[in-house]
């Protein structure tokens, strides 16, 4: 029906994609009127104009665990599974934040591991301000990058068991993950670099004073 | 919902079920030759207008015709429901939709249409001049508002300053026509038309 899983969907980990989405959880989202009415028939496409309008990110909250907007869009997603690069123009878009969140949520439950790095890795650059819908039911301020890590640190988001992925040391060990230069890492380094330009300026300068 | 049904089905020696089937059957456009093909599922263009009426529910009656009946009317399918809810998941099913010739599968999005309206979504929140409640959104609407502020005050200057040019000038036109017929008074002449002799 409205709910079931697109036909030709793969299964992800070994099971329904909607599955990753604990079956209570996913029976409130089946219940609430934002599924209903505004969910309805949504298409990749057609998803973006109901995620522009998001306020939050979130799971559930309240004392009736109602699940939030975004959360509904994520088993949408998981629903008619886009395709990748679709997720990856939901990611790379710099205009809407949550719809970079859906684009890394989605990325990070149904990605292969090397994938989750490669795609979420480069939004440790976005500090824009976004709002979270903690599970007492208060806005949250947080971080797109502050997001991003729990993403791909945590076991458990949004009422979200999160798919095992090697952690990023096991990944660089084999070699199948370069190390991560972070922007901070390059300024850090500029700037090593240059004090030691500078030292080495300096002891020139001496060597040829002795001389 | 049953009621009408059930009747029909004692006099035909139907089930309700059997009666329900064929009536599904006769709606199916793709049953009746109508369609080769069911579409794919399409969003609906219009509001549902619920929220109003939600969750609560209303008697129905049994002997009235069901278009006249309290409680949601599907004319699509040409039955009642009970209250929002059960409206809601009726238009949303499996043979209501059917009924309207499409699957419950929608259209698989390109990447193309996918960039497309990201696009158009931003064009629309340029336009809309973004309500964002985040400081960059504050930032810019107080900065505008201090701006019309500043062309406000403007505007009242150069209007209190024309005001007082106009009062100079005035003024300085009645001097000198005080002035002029005073003059002419002395001069013997009373208008311009005199002078040509
Ligand atoms: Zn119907």
């Amino acid at each position: 029906m409205a709910n079931r899983t697109d036909k030709e969907a793969y299964t992800i980990h070994g099971t329904n994609p909607q599955n990753l989405v604990e079956y209570i959880v996913r029976n409130k989202i089946y219940q609430t009127v934002y599924w209903k009415e505004s969910c309805f028939a949504l298409t990749a496409e057609t998803l973006i104009d109901k995620a522009v309008d998001l306020k939050a990110a979130g799971g559930t909250y309240g004392g009736q665990d109602k699940p939030t907007n975004f959360m509904c869009l994520i088993l949408k997603m998981l629903q008619i599974q886009p395709d990748k690069e679709i997720i990856i123009e939901y990611i790379r878009n710099e205009d809407f934040k949550y719809v970079r969140l859906l684009g890394a949520f989605y990325m990070r439950l149904v990605g292969r591991p090397l994938e989750v790095y490669q795609y979420l890795e480069p939004l440790y650059n976005d500090y824009r301000k976004i709002r979270v819908m903690t599970k007492e039911g208060k806005y949250m301020v947080s971080h797109v990058d502050e997001l991003v890590d729990a993403m791909l640190n945590k076991d458990h988001l949004f009422d979200i068991a999160l798919p095992r992925i090697p952690t990023r040391y096991a990944l660089e060990k084999t070699g199948q993950l370069d190390k991560r230069v972070s922007v901070l890492d390059e300024e850090f380094d500029e700037a090593m670099l240059e004090q030691e330009t500078g030292t080495a300026a300096e002891r020139a300068a001496q060597a040829r004073r002795h001389c | 919902m049953q009621g009408p049904e059930e009747k029909e089905a004692e006099k035909d020696g139907e089930t309700a079920l059997d009666i329900r089937k064929r009536k599904r059957l006769e709606r199916d456009p793709l049953h009746q030759g109508l369609i080769v093909q069911r579409s794919h599922l399409k969003g609906r263009e219009y509001q549902i207008d619920l929220a109003a009426r939600l969750g609560k529910t209303q008697v129905v009656g049994v002997n009235m015709p069901l278009n006249q009946q309290a409680g949601y009317y599907c004319s699509v399918c040409d039955c009642i429901l009970r209250d929002s809810q059960s409206y809601l998941d009726h238009i949303n099913g499996k043979w209501h939709n059917r009924a309207l010739g499409m699957t419950m599968r929608v259209e698989k999005s390109t990447v193309d249409q996918v960039r497309k309206r990201l696009e158009e979504n931003k064009k629309k929140k340029e336009e809309k001049n973004d309500d964002d409640y985040l400081p960059d959104g504050i930032d810019r609407r107080i900065l505008e508002a201090e701006q019309a502020e500043e062309r406000a005050q403007e505007e009242k200057r150069t209007r209190k300053l024309e005001k007082k040019q106009k009062e100079r000038q005035q003024r300085e036109e009645e001097e000198t026509e005080g002035a002029d017929a005073d003059m002419m008074a002395v001069m013997g002449f009373g208008g311009f038309g005199t002078t040509k002799k």
